[in-house]
């Protein structure tokens, strides 16, 4: 099954940087899709269909939990996962991330290992299939 | 919070943020202050601000000369460094103050809660005088392979 996938966050590179793990880590992505707010995440999910959230925390205008309250408040959107990619490292924040339905959390820095551990408990893959980070036709240099 | 323990969770979260998402080796420099590192002034220099608000409030700046902006950029983002905009370079360089902050605070002490600001561009030659070494200011000099970078962090509010 091919997952299409919403990069949330207000770093250009960043976004980059997620799309080329996660591609990377040998999940079958069908679009990606991007978002430099929470707003303009909204009107993504709105317009397309979105298997899988990976959102920021701190960003202008809506951030990453405001997002994932309109998220998990709209009958149509909620039941999408969502998982926050944050530099926060306070546990206070981590539960308040879980206890509003996030489905994981991925702490920045994050090695690309630990990005696909965590997607493929969401998604139900195995980690360890054919396609590896050494199996993909993208350079990986990360 | 004693400076000796914010010195030690800075330097730890600029090497797991350098080395883990840059591949970067580093070597932290024994000075206080710019003075004692003239080299990153040789350079066109690019500087990251974060604002922080919590159980103390206050900035941090991230030094770094274009040119290893650049290639830093560059391998973050897998294109070759001529392909890149201003923007993608500005964008790595402030993406990395967020993470090397942001991951400092959990290693400070994982049960205080601190808001980050977004980060800006900001001119680094403003932030260099009057720096001093007292218990509110922190200096981080760094020598890479390239060249030189430097953190600053200033608290402007200090906690309990």
């Amino acid at each position: 099954m091919a997952y299409n996938i919403l990069v949330v966050d207000d770093s250009l590179p960043m976004r980059a940087v997620i799309k080329k793990v996660v591609k990377a880590s040998g999940f079958d992505v069908g679009e990606f899709f991007e978002a430099a707010n929470g707003k303009e995440a909204l009107d993504v999910l709105k317009d397309s269909w979105v298997d899988l959230v990976l959102t920021d925390y701190n960003m202008p205008d809506m951030d990453g939990l405001e997002l994932l309250a309109a998220i998990k408040g709209d009958e149509i959107m909620k039941e999408i996962p969502v998982v926050m990619i944050t530099t926060e490292g306070s546990q206070q924040r981590i539960r308040e991330f879980i206890d509003k339905g996030a489905a994981a959390y991925v702490k920045k820095p994050f090695t690309p290992d630990e990005m696909k551990s965590k997607l493929c408990q969401i998604m139900g893959e195995p980690e360890d299939g054919e396609e590896g980070f050494d199996g993909g036709d993208d350079e990986f240099d990360f | 919070m004693e400076k000796k323990d914010l010195t030690a969770a800075m330097t730890n979260s600029i090497s797991e943020v350098l080395e883990t998402m840059f591949f970067m080796p580093i070597d932290f420099l024994e000075v206080e202050n710019f003075d004692a590192m003239g080299q990153i002034k040789e350079t066109e220099t690019l500087a990251a601000r974060l604002t922080f608000k919590g159980p103390f409030s206050g900035y941090c700046l991230f030094h770094i000369p274009r040119s290893v902006a650049a290639s830093l950029s560059a391998d973050f983002m897998g294109h070759e460094a001529g392909d890149l905009t201003d923007d993608q370079i500005s964008g790595t360089v402030m993406e990395i103050a967020n993470m090397v902050v942001g991951n400092m605070f959990g290693l400070l002490d994982e049960t205080l809660v601190f808001d980050l600001g977004v980060p800006e561009l900001v001119s680094s030659g403003d932030f260099r005088g009057g720096f001093s070494s007292s218990e509110r200011e922190l200096f981080l000099g760094i020598q890479t392979l390239e060249d030189y970078l430097a953190f600053q962090v200033i608290i402007d509010v200090a906690g309990h």
